[in-house]
């Protein structure tokens, strides 16, 4: 799932600025189980501005602060999306709480708005436990795992190294980050435990980096809907 | 239950004759809430003082608690709110009927009855054949257990509804039952009770000094003289003949011997009543019929024989066998005989009511419903060695069926709803262990000297303790499906792993071994959760009152105190603050863990100028949890608080003990506000 992380109050308060009323809309997706944007953060949101507009009234020019907070299934669908249809009329800009594939589909739905991003997506991890999340995928187009031991270089080496470790293994950790453990080191122990060091041995042919932005058609999915 | 689609209760309230909400009164106790759960109680059961101190406790029987330590002490609590004397009059019925129905038995069926009725909009004509109402609770309960004022305290209630009481009328003899209808009458309801003792049917049970101990008793209640003697024998083993025993003692008997004829194990009593009766020094001999009573003119001497236990008779308890050769004699005054009564039905038979085999008037269970139409009848004289609480269902029950029989109804009964299943093992020991609370007693010097209440009472403060003991079962936390994310939150916060999400639901279920501690509720991130139980809103209101008070009055700067209820150390802390001044309100909460932020920042936002949060020590935490999640969530309230730019002092955590330092704190805050002034204000 996307992990997220909340941007700083700095950053929000700068995003309101003297706006009378806004709206705040999370995403009950990734988001929400990775709680940074779900129902919950975007009433806590809320109250935070309006408490904060409440205190800096005079700098705000005595504006009084009006938040609409709403959540939708998930802000990366259509449907969902338009079900927001004819909402935030008065509203003079939006804060996603949202990955940036939500924030964008809000854009593309209010393109007279302004909307801000609320949190940063930061990468596509487990949770290790509860609270600590790390970085698993990056997407990259061209999954190799199958060849790697089921650990993916791509996105736990610094250096996305397909043929490792390099030089900088120090110990199973790697050397950009000591709390990092060296996917390298992980990925031949686990094929010595499999047995199956021999298919270290194979060089990983240079990868197909795809072309951006990506597109994914799945044709057996698409739903061809009359005009009306 | 009220709600159709509840099929599952409480134990407590699945356990109950008349199915009385336990849990949920209990559950108002605990927040000090004593009115509404007095109401609560009322609106099912007019016999709350009664109720509260000699009911059999079945839902007791059945708390889920006792697998923990103890059972929730349901009945005293019910009798702590009937001692209140809350003033708190009942509803007038909506519209009036014309139909007058007669009531046989003013005892708790035949009150329940008239109550029920009465509140229908029914006039209800009660005839007793005793010249006081309240039938065996009057003449069969001693007043040491169930003192005449507590039990006139329930009948009055009833009787002001404007049911007529006619004493002194014994139907079938100043009174055939056919005339009541040809009065008028429209329904009758028979509730005589059992008044006539069973005989031992022993050599010499005719000699003067053998008296039923319902006769003690009825003299007694009547304020007769009762020379009692020095040694008394008491035949039986139930509740009855504990009280002959106990009340021998009371007025002049030096010795008080109970011969039961099975072991201590099957004795139909109270267990309470049993080690009282044991204090005061009642000797039992168990294992032990009487075979012989001897005496010239009187009673001298009672001949006895031991037994053993045999195979379970039909009444599941072991069948006692005499063993030959083992007779022995006891030297008694007098013996009193408390095996149990039956109803006098001659009137009724002779009316064309069925009776039946084992000299009980027929009836339908469901709805009491007699063989002959327009008669109903309920209590003892349908079901020998009833309880309190069964009379007061059955009279309720009648009640019902009486409405739709004078309207031309099919009668409609209340659903019973199945208990909850047991905690399950592995939760046993993650709830945390208390004790019960104890009820203190008279000591037994004073006991003995008249008839006093043995059994002291609860004050506020320990029938809030006990409350606070109930696991709110069936209460807890729910999961709305189409909110749920399935993110786990629950399942990882929850201290004792309650909820669950399974491969096949997709969503999380939070079963009935839920305690209510409110912190999934609080951190779930899609606020899909909440908690069943109605009494309790996590402090909402309560603020809302509080910030309310505030706007009365001009007083600067605002403090919003949150205190844990179930702390013992913020007992009576709220009071103290509330006279304190204009500056302090407190809004208590059933465990800090229950605090959302947002409720925090709301009294913020409604322009206090500080929050103080006042939780117990972190080892005192009833939910276990409960305190370090609340810290935790303080201590990042603190940081937002921070970024909004607002004083870091506006927000503080104080221990509520000890108190004399807690209030210097707050006072110290009070004066930092002062000079902060407020937050609206700051530039």
């Amino acid at each position: 799932m996307i992990v997220a992380r909340p941007k700083s109050f700095e950053d929000i308060k700068r995003y309101v600025g003297n706006r009378k009323k806004v709206a705040i809309v999370g995403c009950g997706g990734c988001v929400t189980v990775r709680p940074v944007g779900g129902q919950k953060q975007v009433q806590e949101l809320a109250a935070l501005l309006r408490l904060w507009a409440k205190k800096e009234a005079l700098t705000r020019g005595s504006q009084p602060l009006t938040i609409e907070e709403e959540t939708i299934l998930r802000q990366c669908e259509p449907e969902f999306i338009n079900s927001l249809e004819g909402r935030f009329k008065d509203c003079e800009a939006i804060i996603s709480l949202a990955c940036g594939v939500g924030v964008q589909c809000l854009a593309d739905k209010f393109p007279e708005l302004e909307v801000f991003p609320g949190v940063d997506a930061v990468f596509m991890g487990a949770t290790i436990e509860p609270g600590l999340y790390w970085e698993r995928c990056v997407g990259c187009g061209n999954c190799i795992i199958g060849e790697t031991g089921g650990l993916c270089p791509v996105s736990r080496c610094a250096k996305s190294l397909l043929n490792g470790p390099c030089g900088g293994s120090l110990g199973g950790h790697c050397e950009v980050s000591p709390e990092t453990p060296c996917v390298w080191q992980l990925i031949y122990e686990r094929m010595e435990q499999r047995g199956n060091l021999g298919a270290l041995d194979r060089i990983m042919p240079i990868k197909d980096w795809s072309v951006r932005p990506g597109r994914l058609v799945l044709e057996h999915l698409r739903v061809e809907k009359k005009e009306s | 239950m009220d709600n159709p689609n509840i099929i599952e209760e409480a134990p407590c309230i699945a356990a109950c004759a008349i199915n009385q909400d336990a849990r949920d009164y209990v559950q108002l106790i605990a927040r000090g809430r004593f009115e509404e759960a007095f109401q609560l109680v009322r609106s099912k059961n007019p016999f709350p003082a009664s109720c509260g101190r000699i009911c059999t406790r079945r839902c007791e029987e059945a708390c889920r608690r006792s697998a923990v330590d103890e059972p929730i002490a349901i009945a005293w609590l019910k009798r702590f709110l009937a001692d209140k004397d809350l003033d708190l009059p009942q509803e007038k019925p909506p519209q009036e009927y014309p139909e007058k129905i007669a009531i046989i038995g003013a005892g708790p069926a035949g009150l329940s009855a008239a109550n029920d009725l009465a509140l229908m909009g029914y006039q209800c004509v009660i005839f007793e054949e005793l010249l006081e109402p309240g039938g065996m609770l009057s003449v069969g309960v001693p007043r040491y257990r169930l003192p005449r004022q507590s039990l006139d305290k329930d009948i009055n209630e009833t009787l002001s509804l404007g049911v007529e009481l006619r004493t002194g009328v014994k139907i079938g003899k100043d009174l055939p039952i056919d005339s009541l209808f040809q009065e008028g009458f429209k329904a009758v309801f028979v509730a005589i009770g059992a008044h006539r003792p069973s005989r031992l049917n022993i050599p010499g049970e005719d000699l003067p000094g053998v008296i039923p101990a319902l006769e003690l008793f009825r003299k007694i209640s009547i304020g007769g003289g009762v020379k009692i003697g020095h040694k008394v024998a008491i035949i039986g083993g139930g509740d009855t003949a504990l009280d002959a025993a106990r009340t021998a003692l009371r007025i002049g008997a030096r010795e008080a011997s109970l011969v039961y004829r099975r072991s201590l194990e099957e004795m139909p009593c109270e267990e309470e009543g049993r080690r009282e009766a044991e204090e005061e020094g009642i000797k039992f001999f168990l294992l032990a019929a009487p075979v012989e009573i001897l005496g010239k003119n009187k009673v001298e001497t009672l001949k006895c024989i031991r037994m053993r236990l045999g195979d379970p008779d039909s009444s599941g308890r072991r069948r006692p066998i005499p063993i030959p050769g083992s007779e022995f004699t006891l030297e008694v005054d007098k013996v009193l005989v408390a095996i149990g009564q039956s109803p006098e039905l001659d009137t009724f038979s002779k009316a064309g009511i069925r009776i039946t085999p084992k000299d009980l008037i027929g009836v339908d269970e469901e709805t009491m419903a007699t063989s002959r139409p327009g008669v109903f009848a309920g209590g003892d004289a349908v079901l020998v060695g009833g309880t309190l609480i069964e009379a007061v269902a059955h009279g309720k029950r009648a009640a019902r069926a009486i409405h739709s029989y004078l309207r031309g109804e099919k009668p409609v009964m209340p659903q019973r709803p199945s208990p909850l299943k047991d905690l399950s093992p592995q939760r046993l020991s993650l709830i945390k262990r208390t004790p019960r609370e104890r009820m203190s007693t008279l000591p037994v010097e004073s006991r003995l000297r008249d008839f006093g209440e043995v059994e002291l009472g609860y004050s506020d403060q320990l029938a809030v303790a006990e409350a606070r003991r109930c696991l709110n079962c069936g209460a807890g936390a729910v999961v709305d499906p189409e909110l749920c994310a399935a993110c786990l939150t629950c399942v990882r916060v929850c201290p004792y792993d309650v909820p669950e999400i399974s491969q096949e639901e997709r969503v999380a279920k939070i079963g009935p071994d839920c305690q209510s501690c409110g912190i999934c509720v609080v951190e779930c991130p899609a606020r899909a959760i909440t908690l069943k139980d109605r009494y309790e809103d996590q402090g909402r209101i309560a603020l809302e009152r509080a910030l309310q008070t505030f706007s009365l009055k001009d007083g600067r700067p605002r403090i919003i105190t949150f205190l844990c209820q179930y702390d013992p150390h913020c007992a009576g802390l709220s009071q103290v603050l509330d006279e304190a001044g204009e500056n302090v309100r407190a809004v208590e909460v059933s465990c800090v863990g229950k605090i959302d932020p947002l409720l925090i920042l709301k009294a913020f936002e409604m322009g206090v100028d500080g929050v103080v949060v006042a939780a117990c020590s972190p080892g005192d935490c009833p939910f276990q949890k409960g305190h370090s999640w609340a810290k935790k969530r303080f201590d990042h309230l603190v940081v937002h608080i921070a970024a909004l730019g607002m004083e870091r002092q506006r927000l503080q955590w104080f221990s509520p003990s000890p108190r004399e330092q807690f209030l210097r704190k707050l006072g110290g805050m009070l004066e930092e506000l002062k000079k902060l002034g407020a937050v609206s204000s700051h530039n």
